[in-house]
């Protein structure tokens, strides 16, 4: 079976002559069924073309995408209709009511009018939204208008929801609730989901892969999991450094670790093997799905080489710091 | 009628006699708005929707059909009324068989008003928000879908808004009109009212105009607020 979504060596140039931009400089990736992928990157990365690409708003300069096999170039209309997307903000009719707005890529597929409504209740149903259908967006929330974009993007079945920015301009609450739905409906329909975002922390909370864009170009891509246990641009995006507290005379580390693989009390162990405890200056821990991962930056006066063997089988990354670094 | 006669007698006019003119003049006036209105909301819907699709951002970028398109109705809107009344009396003869009366204003009305009626839905129809029209594409909309399910309802307060202008206009065209021979409450305002001194049949004239125009705006704003829903 081929991979849900293929980008092969995608490029995107806007304009022409000296003044060209390229936005998209050859860009090439495949995601599997039913994972959801994050394309992080600064604003100019090319996500947004990216993104634009892949659900046919924008023709790509050259190079080939496919969704499950079809190419995308060809039979537009059909193909435009196995990629579900969800846009920044809301980008739902204002005459039209929360179940008609649901309702509009059924009318599109002429699909028969009672079937196309029992469908669409079933949609707001499936976010939460079942006693809603007549309310028009002004009268619902940012979360809500969210959620009815959801469900339209839903409505002709897709097998890949693209979700651009979608919770960008959502307050705390609400981008927690749009994203744990985005968790369920990949659990339930097994939908494979590419969200765009330069939030970091969306794409920690929610994706398995992780593809970071910069110029046009991909830099870095993986499980999120295994970016975040590398020295990569992931882990530094969703790790800042942060200032911490100084011991001058004595070897600094940062060090970092996930700890599903690490003993809980490996602060205690390795200051066990080392002839005077660690001292903790600073630490980060962040939840990835319901494993803790983060670093601690310590101070110890064992050296480098001693640290990294005491420290060895469990699974720490050990990095010394110098004066100059952070 | 005494032509002549007149100008001494205004005094001694009784209300029959004002009705007797003001009335067929009433109906002039609503027939050439009434014929004039539909052809130009026929030929100026359509062409707005031309013109902002075939513009960049639009469903069918063609940027000379946009070019072409946008040149022609400037010229046409920035050539006075009056002007275009005499310049298009052969065409006029041609296509209606007169110059004159309400058949003779209907051809120059109609082409004055069809430009600044294009515009008018053009700006309504921009009000569209991008990102909407782009979810309807990417909803598997086609081309005429969007134009149907989504311009054109979207943007229909703004629409009944702006047609409510445009009708105005075209009420207004109508007096302008009556100045070279069309008929209508324009002409007896400016015949009896201007020409021959009758104040109380310019007042009349410009009273039934002004509930003409406030009629038109009421009814088209309140419409209009009734198909907003944000």
């Amino acid at each position: 079976m081929p991979a849900m979504v293929e980008v092969d060596d995608l490029v995107k140039h806007y304009g022409e002559g000296p003044g060209r931009i390229t936005a998209l400089a050859g860009v090439s990736f495949s995601i599997e069924r039913a994972t959801i992928t994050a394309i992080v990157g600064p604003s100019g990365s090319g996500k947004s073309t990216l993104a634009r690409c892949i659900n046919s708003l924008v023709r790509p300069t050259s190079g080939r995408i496919s969704i499950d096999g079809a190419d995308l170039a060809t039979h537009t209309v059909e193909n435009r209709r196995r990629i579900g997307t969800i846009f920044q903000g809301s980008s739902l009719q204002r005459r039209r009511t929360a179940l008609r707005n649901v309702l509009l890529p059924l009318e599109f597929a002429g699909v028969d009018r009672s079937q196309a409504r029992a469908r669409a209740q079933e949609l707001l149903d499936l976010v939460g939204l079942g006693g809603r259908g007549g309310s028009y967006p002004a009268e619902l929330s940012g979360g809500q208008k969210q959620r009815v974009g959801i469900a339209r993007a839903l409505a002709l079945r897709p097998s890949v929801l693209l979700a651009d920015e979608a919770t960008t301009g959502l307050d705390h609450a609400n981008r927690a609730s749009v994203l744990q739905l985005l968790r369920d409906l990949r659990a339930e329909l097994g939908l494979t989901i590419i969200l765009i975002t330069h939030e970091m922390d969306v794409a920690r909370e929610i994706a398995d892969n992780a593809l970071l864009l910069a110029e046009g170009s991909i830099v870095e891509r993986g499980a999120i999991r295994d970016l975040v246990l590398q020295d990569s641009l992931v882990r530094d995006n969703l790790f800042p450094p942060r200032p911490h507290l100084a011991a001058p005379d004595r070897h600094t580390y940062r060090i970092h670790y996930a700890a599903r693989e690490v003993p809980l009390d490996w602060v205690a162990r390795l200051s066990e093997r080392l002839p005077e405890p660690l001292q903790v200056l600073g630490a980060t821990v962040e939840e990835l799905k319901g494993e803790a991962v983060g670093y601690m930056i310590v101070a110890s006066t064992a050296g480098p080489a001693e640290i990294t063997r005491a420290g060895g089988g469990f699974g720490l990354q050990i990095r010394e710091l110098g004066s100059a670094d952070e | 009628m005494n032509e002549f006669g007149l100008v001494l007698l205004q005094v001694d006019r009784t209300f029959f006699d004002y009705a007797e003119l003001v009335v067929p003049a009433l109906g002039a006036t609503l027939a050439m708005v009434g014929i004039v209105f539909p052809i130009t909301a026929l030929i100026g819907l359509p062409l707005a929707v031309v013109l902002i699709n075939t513009g960049r951002n639009g469903l069918f970028p063609h940027k000379s059909t946009h070019q072409v398109l946008s040149v022609v109705i400037n010229v046409g809107r920035s050539i006075p009324f009056l002007i275009l009344m005499a310049a298009v009396i052969p065409l006029s003869r041609l296509i209606v068989g007169t110059s004159l009366g309400v058949a003779g204003a209907v051809v120059p009305l109609t082409l004055a008003s069809i430009p600044s009626f294009t515009r008018l839905m053009e700006s309504s129809l921009r009000e569209v928000p991008r990102d909407v029209v782009e979810a309807g594409f990417a909803s598997g909309g086609t081309r005429w879908q969007l134009i149907g399910k989504v311009q054109l309802p979207e943007a229909l307060p703004g629409l009944v808004s702006n047609t409510t202008i445009g009708l105005i206009n075209i009420l207004d065209g109508t007096a302008i009109a009556g100045a070279v021979g069309a008929g209508g409450l324009g002409y007896l305002a400016l015949s009896y009212g201007y020409n021959r001194f009758d104040g109380t049949m310019m007042l009349i004239c410009v009273v039934i105009l002004v509930i003409l125009a406030q009629g038109i705006q009421l009814s088209g704003d309140a419409l209009a607020h009734r198909l907003r829903k944000d």
